[in-house]
């Protein structure tokens, strides 16, 4: 009988560029305190965000995709048509389907790419770069986009305490694709069902469609998402460092999910990082975009020289499932 | 069964001379370990060259004539103990309801060695008449109680490094039981000296660190090596709810448990088990009507001893089960060292801040956490999550003496 | 080296403001220890020791008792000290 072939792999990936877009509103604390019974003194103190980005009406999800999608693709060089995948991770483009993904395709000329949405809320984008590493490691794809992008702000209750307040609109992206040397580590991920109803949304919109429920927006239950962020994600950050095969001291940066300011203090004694090691702490002024905090951060951090390419930072994204997923990768 | 609350704080410690400084400088990382630089250390060829020392020197406090008459073990319990009182207002209490339970490990250690010193070099004569009341364990007690007027009872609970915690644990019941309407309770020690540090390196109890004193003291760390000396003294004022509020006094946190049992097990090694522990644990728990999920914070006993840490968990585990991973533990000897006698008095004090800022300090030198001791130590300030939380302390010592405080936040 | 009558008041003034913070010159002679200067035994007793010790003098226990007013001491310190 005749074999069958197989996809020619390829030895190693990295990631060539990134792409970033915010929400064109700079929103402060005092501008939101009032509905939440809160000031920008207790916002800043316990969660470390001064500003949050939103996106007005007329800036869709799918600009901000486009936007940094378009970034990414010419930082990187490559020829759009060569994209063998495009993976969009979010949790508020509007559509059952078809897929964000296979709109952001065609918009960006990636016209012979498969196209796909993944809903890992927090911890979407590391998904994403999993996926493409895989995907460009088997032969798969040549070159995989990922994209990170959220319009949370259509999503959000006003008067919510839990959350709503620390939650912005952006999209990062990023060009995965072959090279001469590993750029991405293995990845460590999982998702912990156990806790899916920590963080969410108030209701389906089937309770909305049937009039049980008011327009479905963001939740959770802040401690224990807290605490397991601290805790368990924490020696998952220590595991994707040993799976990296390096320690700490050699670590670039830390750029992990944007969630809240105190989780990243915790993080930072937890490994004992160095302080050499640079620590994104963009929520301060982007606020928690979920699947697109990371790339947003890691762009920042490249953009104002406080890294260099070539050095290695770990990411770690977690959040709603509860899903989490971290790699060292080497900095484009 | 009177409802007993905590009204006034007071701490000479190696992080601070007060209890609010002390709280601080806990929240902010700092430590309160340094070399030594007495002349005996050299002299005798000490093996562990620091220690934890007070911050604030009890002579830059006394005045000549009070420190002259006390060993500075008192000297330190009268300085934490007026500051407490005044921090609860001067309560106007009968003398016949006002009580002292004021422990101390050792006790005058200093002066029964100075002595011993004159009494060789210089003769019977020489000996100061007020030796014996200085040197006499009852000392610091003593000095609080003649300080303040407390004539329903003047108490010193002595159980090593449990001892100040068993001082508390008495004060909270013997109000409980209607003898005293106001107690002040707590524990000092005074004993960075050349003897105890010599007697404790010779059991190897202590760390030898000698060359990065600050990191010396790490509880749970996978390179602990010995506990840190520690010198100073905390103390509490405690008071029944009615009187309190009857005055409109401050009211820190409810104290609603006081444990002690013993391991009977051997003279200085905790029971790896934890039975005896755990009793103590779940005591407290019992008398505070409190479940194990109610409780939030755990101020551990920690020495940064590599078994003793081990057993303590152990016995954590057995009384919390799967809950444990819900408690925010804090090992604060890291940033003071150990204060033997009081070690569970200072430890209150932190308990009773947390509960009352809602916020767990978090514990340094935690570099590598020891997989054999999974318990959630923050090493940021986190904050509770309920209101009412209930926290303990632990204070276990050398003779298998367990003790332990619950306190709940109002 | 033998103290004059006025060092040894000075000297004895000196040791009771130490244990006691009572003032210097409030220690005259006339002065009774307990009724004047209400110097309680134990400090009396800490004084004798220190006397003992700054005068090069012998105070022997039975003596103690006699010496009830700052004049009773000084005079014999004075008169006994080496």
């Amino acid at each position: 009988m005749k074999q069958l072939k197989e996809s020619a792999p390829v030895a190693h990936s990295r990631i060539y560029a990134l792409g970033a877009a915010r929400g064109s509103n700079i929103v402060t604390n005092d501008e939101i305190a009032g509905p939440i019974d809160s000031s920008d003194e207790w916002i800043r103190q316990r969660t470390g965000v001064i500003t949050r980005v939103r996106a007005p009406e007329d800036q869709s999800l799918m600009d901000l995709a486009v936007e940094a999608s378009k970034e990414a693709i010419e930082a990187s060089g490559i020829d759009p048509a060569e994209i063998g995948a495009v993976i969009l991770a979010t949790i508020s483009f509007p559509y059952q389907t078809p897929s964000g993904a296979s709109l952001l395709s065609e918009l960006v000329g990636a016209h012979s790419a498969a196209a796909y949405d993944i809903s890992a809320a927090c911890a979407g984008y590391c998904y994403g770069i999993a996926q493409a590493d895989a995907m460009v490691r088997s032969g798969l794809a040549k070159y995989v986009l990922v994209v990170g992008a959220e319009k949370l702000s259509d999503f959000l209750s006003p008067t919510d305490r839990t959350i709503s307040f620390l939650l912005g609109d952006g999209a990062g992206a990023a060009i995965v694709g072959p090279s001469d040397h590993p750029g991405i580590a293995q990845t460590v991920w999982g998702a912990d069902g156990a806790n899916w109803d920590k963080v969410g949304m108030t209701d389906s919109i089937l309770d909305f469609r049937d009039g049980k429920a008011q327009w479905p927006t963001l939740v959770q239950e802040g401690q224990p998402v807290f605490r397991w962020a601290v805790w368990e994600m924490s020696k998952v950050a220590k595991q994707a460092l040993e799976a990296a095969g390096i320690e700490a001291s050699d670590l670039s940066a830390l750029v992990t999910h944007q969630a809240n300011m105190r989780i990243i203090d915790e993080f930072v004694k937890q490994l004992a990082l160095p302080e050499s090691v640079v620590v994104a702490r963009d929520i301060a002024e982007t606020g928690n975009t979920s699947a697109a905090s990371i790339p947003l951060a890691m762009h920042r951090l490249l953009k104002e020289n406080q890294v260099q390419p070539g050095g290695y930072a770990l990411q770690i994204g977690f959040g709603a499932g509860l899903a989490f997923a971290a790699q060292v990768v080497e900095l484009p | 069964m009177k409802r007993v609350v905590v009204t006034g704080i007071g701490a000479t410690t190696p992080l601070a001379g007060s209890a609010n400084a002390s709280w601080q400088a806990l929240l902010a990382g700092k430590s309160g370990i340094s070399t030594l630089e007495q002349d005996w250390v050299a002299q005798y060829e000490i093996p562990v060259t620091f220690a934890g020392q007070a911050k604030i020197s009890a002579l830059d406090i006394l005045t000549p004539q009070e420190a002259k008459r006390l060993d500075p073990s008192s000297q330190f319990a009268l300085i934490s103990a007026r500051e407490a009182w005044a921090d609860a207002g001067e309560p106007e209490v009968e003398p016949e309801r006002l009580a002292v339970d004021f422990a101390t490990g050792i006790g005058g250690v200093w002066t029964l060695l100075d002595a011993f010193d004159t009494l060789k070099e210089r003769g019977p004569r020489r000996v100061l008449p007020m030796t014996v009341p200085m040197l006499m364990p009852n000392g610091p007690a003593a000095a609080i109680g003649m300080a303040l007027g407390a004539r329903a009872g003047v108490h010193t609970a002595v159980s090593a490094c449990a001892s100040g915690n068993e001082a508390i644990a008495n004060a909270f019941h013997r109000i409980q039981r209607g003898e005293a309407d106001v107690v002040v309770a707590g524990g000092a020690e005074a004993a960075i000296h050349p003897l105890p540090i010599s007697a404790f390196a010779a059991m190897h109890a202590l760390s030898k660190r000698n060359d990065s004193p600050e990191q010396a003291s790490r509880p749970y760390d996978t390179d602990r090596d010995g506990f840190v000396m520690g010198e100073g003294a905390g103390a509490l004022v405690l008071e029944t709810l009615d009187s309190a509020t009857a005055r409109g006094a401050k009211i820190y946190c409810e104290i609603v448990g006081g444990s002690v049992t013993s391991d009977s097990y051997h003279i200085t090694a905790p029971d790896p088990e934890g039975a005896g522990a755990a009793r103590a644990m779940l005591q407290a728990l019992e008398q505070a009507g409190a479940s194990i999920e109610d409780v939030e914070h755990v101020n551990a006993h920690a020495t940064s001893t590599p078994v003793g840490d081990i057993a303590e968990y152990t016995a954590i585990k057995r009384v919390f089960g799967s809950h444990t991973d819900n408690l925010l533990v804090a090992a604060t000897k890291a940033s003071t060292g150990h204060l033997l006698g009081g070690a569970g008095a200072i430890e209150a004090v932190f308990t009773i801040m947390a509960l009352k800022e809602q916020l767990v300090p978090p514990t340094i030198n935690l570099d590598n956490q020891d997989p054999n001791i999974p318990l959630n130590v923050p090493r940021t300030s986190m904050s509770l999550s309920r209101p009412d939380a209930v926290a303990i302390s632990n204070s276990f010592g050398f003779g298998g003496h367990n003790a332990v405080l619950a306190f709940r936040a109002v | 080296m033998a103290h004059s009558q006025q060092e040894v008041l000075a000297g004895l003034a000196e040791l009771v403001n130490d244990e006691t913070g009572i003032t210097a010159d409030a220690v005259q002679m006339d002065k009774s220890f307990t009724d004047d200067l209400d110097i309680d035994s134990i400090s009396m007793m800490t004084i004798v020791v220190n006397a003992e010790d700054k005068f090069g003098v012998k105070i022997p226990d039975e003596e103690v008792k006699n010496l009830i007013t700052v004049a009773d001491a000084v005079n014999f310190i004075t008169e006994n000290q080496d």
